[in-house]
C-alpha cells in the first residue's frame, strides 16, 4: 500500500501541528514557481474522492470561469455514509493538508472565502482543525492568500453530505438538499459560485500542487493514476487504509486479514453502493474507470467483507430501515417508496413476507431511482437490486419457505 | 405496424421533486407521458417531448397548482465544463424501468391542430 | 331612463360578480383539496378557479363603473378609490373598496405567478380568506337588495358553498407534508417485530 496522504506519523498519533506538516513536505513553492494548479490536477486525471468521481480540474475550471473573485471554497468533511471513516481520520491526523487544498482551491478559483464543513459528531476531526486553523492565524503561510476560514457542523445525517444540502446548511441552517438547478459551481453560498469538493479530494490537490501532476501520475497500477483512502471492514484488521488504485478486492481482502472465502460477498462503496461476490468480483482492481465498466463504483471508498455468516437479506432489511429514517422527508417518492421498501425488506426477513412483498420490492429497487432531488433513492434502490441479485436464493427462501439459508446452516450458491 | 416517428421537440419536462406535492393534475392532461406510481407521484416518460404534444405538455404544465413541472429545453448531453448530474453506479438509466416511452404520432391526425381539436395557441 | 340602466347594471353585475368569487374561492379550496373522480378530473378545479376569477374581475369593474357613473347612487370615484370616502353608506362601500384592492393584487399576483418568489405570491393569495367575505358583507351592507328573499338565498347558498369546500380543504390540511415526515420516523424494523410478537 503507498503511503502519501498517510505518509508520515500514523493516524493514531493524533493531529499534525502544523511546524511538523512544514518540516515533513516543506512549504509550499511560491506563486512564481507553482505552475497553474488546475491545468496541473486536470493532466494528473485526479478523480473526486466524496463518492461522484467527477474529474476535480474539470469542477474548478467551471467555477473559476464563473467566479469573479467572490467564489466559495466549501471543503466537504460531512462522511455521511456510516460505513466510511476515511474523512475523518484524514481531517483529524492530517488537518493541515486539508486545509493547505482549500487555501489551493481559492487561490485557483478566486474565492474570498473558505468553509470547513465538517458533520458535528466528528470531534476529533473538528478539533483537529480548528487548533489547526488557531496554529496558521499565528503563524501564517505568505505564500500562499489567507482566506477567512468558518466552521459549519450540520447534523450527522445520511443527505447532509450532498452538495446542495451543504450550501443550504451554511446558507440557512437546513442541512437537506434544494431543488437544482441552479447547482452550487452556479450559484452556492451567499448566491456565489461555490466549489464543493471532498476533503480528501483537496489533500491531494495539495501534494499535487508541490509535487507536480507527473507525480501523481505515478501511484496507481490499472487504468486510473493515484492513491486513494478507503474503509475496510469485515476483516482482522478493520480501518483506513490509502490503497494505489488498480489494487483488486482481494489483495484488501489479504491486506485486511478476511477469513471468509474468496469470492464471498463485498458491499462496495457504503450503504450507496452495492453487492459483488464472486472469485471474478475478487480480481476487479479497486478502480473508478474499471469499476464503472463493471457497473459498479468505489463511491466513498468503502470495502465492507460481509463474510459467509452473515444474513444478506436481514443485513439489507436493516440498510433500507435506515436509509428510510435518513430521508430528508422531502420528495414523496423517496419518502414513500424507500419506506414501503424498508417494510417489505423486514417483513421478508423476519420471516413474515406477504405474498407479494418480494415481487413488489423488485418492481420497487427500479421505479424510485431517479425521482428524488437527491441521490439517496438512487443510493438505496442501488443497494437493493444488487442484494436482490447476490442473495437471490436467500430472499427467495425468506420469502416463500420463511427460512434463514445462513442460520440453517445451507450451503449458499455465490452469484 | 408501422411505427411513425415522432418529431423530437428538443423540449424535456422536469418535475420539482421537493414541490412536488402529488396533486396528479398533469398525469390527467398528459397520460401519453406522464404516470402517476401508487402514492401519486409522477413517473415521466424518459426523452424529449415529441412534436406532437408540446401543447398538451405546455397545458400540463400550467395545470400543476405548484408549478413543480417544468418544460425545459433538452441540454446537450456532456457540455464542456459542467459537472453532469453525480451517478454512483455506472450508466445509470435515465428512465424508471419499465416506463412506457413517449407514444408515436397518431397517422390520421394533422400535425397542424392538437389533439381534441383545440385551437393552437 | 338610462340612470335605471346604470343602476340595475351596477346591483346586476355586482351581484354576478360576488356569485362568480363565491365560485373561484370554492375552486380553489377544492384545488388544494385535490377534490376529483371519474367526471370530475382534478385539473378542472383549478382550471375553473382561473378563468371564472377573471371574468369576475370584470364584472367587478363595470359593477364599480356603473356604480360611481350612477347618479342616483351619488359615488363619486373617490368612493371608490379610497375606503370610507364615500357619502353614501361609508361603511359597508369601504368594504367593498378594500375587497377589490385584495381582489386586484390576487389576479394580477396570479398572472404573474411563474415570475414571482412563491412565498410571496401564497402570502398574498391567503388574503383571499379576507376578500371573500368582505365581498359578501359589502353585499348585504352596502346593496339595496339586501332584504328581498332571493338575495337571501344568494347569499345562504354561498355561504354554504364556501363553508362546505373550506370544510373539505381543512380535511386535507397538509396531508402530504405532515405524512412525509411521519413516515419517514416510522421504524419498519420495530413494526415488523412487533407483529412477529402479536402472533
Amino acid at each position: 500500500m503507498t503511503a502519501r496522504l498517510l505518509d508520515g506519523p500514523v493516524p493514531a498519533a493524533g493531529a499534525e501541528s502544523l511546524a511538523d506538516h512544514r518540516a515533513r513536505l516543506g512549504d509550499l513553492p511560491g506563486r512564481a514557481e507553482r505552475s497553474p494548479l488546475i491545468a496541473m490536477l486536470e493532466s494528473a486525471g485526479l478523480l473526486g474522492r466524496g463518492g461522484a468521481g467527477f474529474p476535480v480540474g474539470r469542477k474548478w475550471a467551471s467555477v473559476a470561469g464563473r467566479a469573479k473573485g467572490d467564489a466559495v471554497v466549501l471543503a466537504n468533511g460531512a462522511e455521511s455514509e456510516p460505513l466510511s471513516h476515511k474523512d475523518r481520520v484524514l481531517m483529524a491526523s492530517r488537518p493541515h493538508l486539508v486545509i493547505d487544498g482549500l487555501e489551493l482551491a481559492a487561490e485557483a478559483v478566486g474565492a474570498r472565502r473558505g468553509v470547513l464543513y465538517v458533520g458535528s459528531e466528528h470531534t476529533q476531526a473538528l478539533a483537529a482543525l480548528e487548533r489547526a486553523l488557531d496554529e496558521r492565524a499565528a503563524s501564517p503561510s505568505r505564500l500562499v492568500p489567507r482566506v477567512p476560514i468558518s466552521i459549519a457542523t450540520p447534523p450527522v445525517s445520511y443527505v447532509a453530505g450532498e452538495e446542495s444540502a451543504a450550501v443550504h446548511f451554511v446558507n440557512a441552517g437546513d442541512a437537506r438538499p434544494t431543488t437544482v438547478p441552479p447547482r452550487p459551481y452556479e450559484k452556492g453560498v451567499g448566491g456565489k459560485p461555490t466549489l464543493v469538493q471532498n476533503v480528501e479530494s483537496l489533500a491531494h490537490a495539495a501534494l499535487i500542487a508541490r509535487y507536480g501532476d507527473a507525480w501523481y501520475r505515478e501511484a496507481g497500477r490499472a487504468e486510473t493514476p493515484g492513491t486513494a483512502l478507503v474503509t475496510v471492514t469485515g476483516g482482522a484488521r478493520p480501518g483506513v487504509v490509502e490503497i494505489d488504485l488498480g489494487t483488486t478486492i482481494g489483495e484488501v481482502a489479504q491486506w485486511a486479514g478476511v477469513t471468509a472465502g474468496e469470492g464471498s460477498p463485498v458491499l462496495l462503496g457504503g450503504y450507496f453502493g452495492g453487492l459483488l461476490a464472486g472469485a471474478e468480483a475478487w480480481r476487479l482492481p479497486l478502480d473508478p474507470s474499471v469499476l464503472r465498466s463493471h457497473g459498479t463504483a468505489l463511491g466513498a471508498g468503502v470495502v465492507a467483507f460481509m463474510g459467509d455468516e452473515v444474513c444478506g437479506v436481514t443485513t439489507t432489511a436493516r440498510i433500507m430501515d435506515y436509509m428510510a429514517g435518513s430521508s430528508a422527508a422531502q420528495c414523496g417518492p423517496c419518502v414513500f417508496g424507500l419506506r414501503a421498501i424498508a417494510d417489505a425488506s423486514a417483513r421478508i426477513a423476519m420471516g413474515q413476507a406477504r405474498q407479494d412483498d418480494l415481487p413488489r420490492l423488485r418492481g420497487w429497487s427500479q421505479s424510485i431511482a431517479g425521482r428524488g432531488a437527491c441521490r439517496l433513492p438512487d443510493g438505496a434502490t442501488g443497494l437493493l437490486a444488487s442484494s436482490l441479485r447476490i442473495y437471490d436464493a436467500d430472499w427467495a427462501a425468506h420469502q416463500h419457505h420463511r427460512r434463514c439459508l445462513v442460520r440453517s446452516g445451507m450451503a449458499r450458491a455465490t452469484a | 405496424m408501422s411505427m411513425r416517428r415522432a418529431l423530437d421537440s428538443g423540449l424535456r419536462l422536469e418535475v420539482d421533486r421537493i414541490t412536488c406535492d402529488a396533486y396528479g393534475a398533469c398525469a390527467e392532461l398528459l397520460p401519453e407521458g406522464i404516470d402517476l406510481d401508487e402514492w401519486g407521484y409522477p413517473i415521466v416518460a424518459p426523452g424529449n417531448v415529441p412534436l406532437h404534444l408540446v401543447e398538451l405538455a405546455r397545458r400540463a404544465v400550467d395545470s400543476c397548482p405548484v408549478l413543480a413541472l417544468r418544460l425545459v429545453k433538452a441540454q446537450a448531453p456532456i457540455a464542456v465544463g459542467l459537472p453532469p448530474p453525480a451517478p454512483v453506479l455506472a450508466a445509470r438509466p435515465d428512465r424508471t424501468e419499465g416506463t412506457p416511452p413517449w407514444p408515436p404520432r397518431p397517422a390520421s391526425k394533422s400535425p397542424k391542430r392538437a389533439p381534441g381539436g383545440r385551437r393552437p395557441r | 331612463m338610462f340612470d335605471q340602466v346604470l343602476w340595475f347594471t351596477a346591483r346586476g353585475s355586482g351581484i354576478v360578480s360576488l356569485l362568480m368569487v363565491t365560485a373561484s374561492v370554492c375552486f380553489g379550496l377544492l384545488t388544494v383539496a385535490r377534490f376529483g373522480h371519474e367526471t370530475w378530473p382534478r385539473f378542472f378545479n383549478l382550471e375553473l378557479h382561473r378563468r371564472i376569477s377573471l371574468l369576475a374581475i370584470v364584472f367587478n369593474g363595470v359593477h364599480i363603473t356603473t356604480a360611481v357613473l350612477d347618479p342616483f347612487a351619488r359615488l363619486g370615484w373617490s368612493a371608490a378609490i379610497v375606503p370610507l370616502a364615500s357619502t353614501y353608506r361609508p361603511l359597508p362601500v369601504a368594504l367593498g373598496v378594500v375587497s377589490m384592492y385584495l381582489f386586484v393584487a390576487l389576479i394580477i399576483t396570479g398572472l404573474l405567478r411563474a415570475h414571482m418568489p412563491q412565498n410571496l405570491w401564497r402570502a398574498i393569495h391567503w388574503t383571499s380568506y379576507a376578500m371573500w367575505p368582505l365581498a359578501l358583507a359589502h353585499s348585504f351592507l352596502a346593496g339595496s337588495d339586501a332584504g328581498s328573499l332571493w338575495m337571501l338565498a344568494i347569499g345562504g347558498i354561498s355561504l354554504g358553498a364556501v363553508g362546505a369546500c373550506l370544510l373539505f380543504r381543512i380535511s386535507f390540511w397538509d396531508q402530504n407534508r405532515d405524512r412525509l415526515e411521519d413516515v419517514v420516523l416510522t421504524s419498519s424494523w420495530e413494526d415488523a417485530a412487533r407483529r412477529g410478537r402479536g402472533r
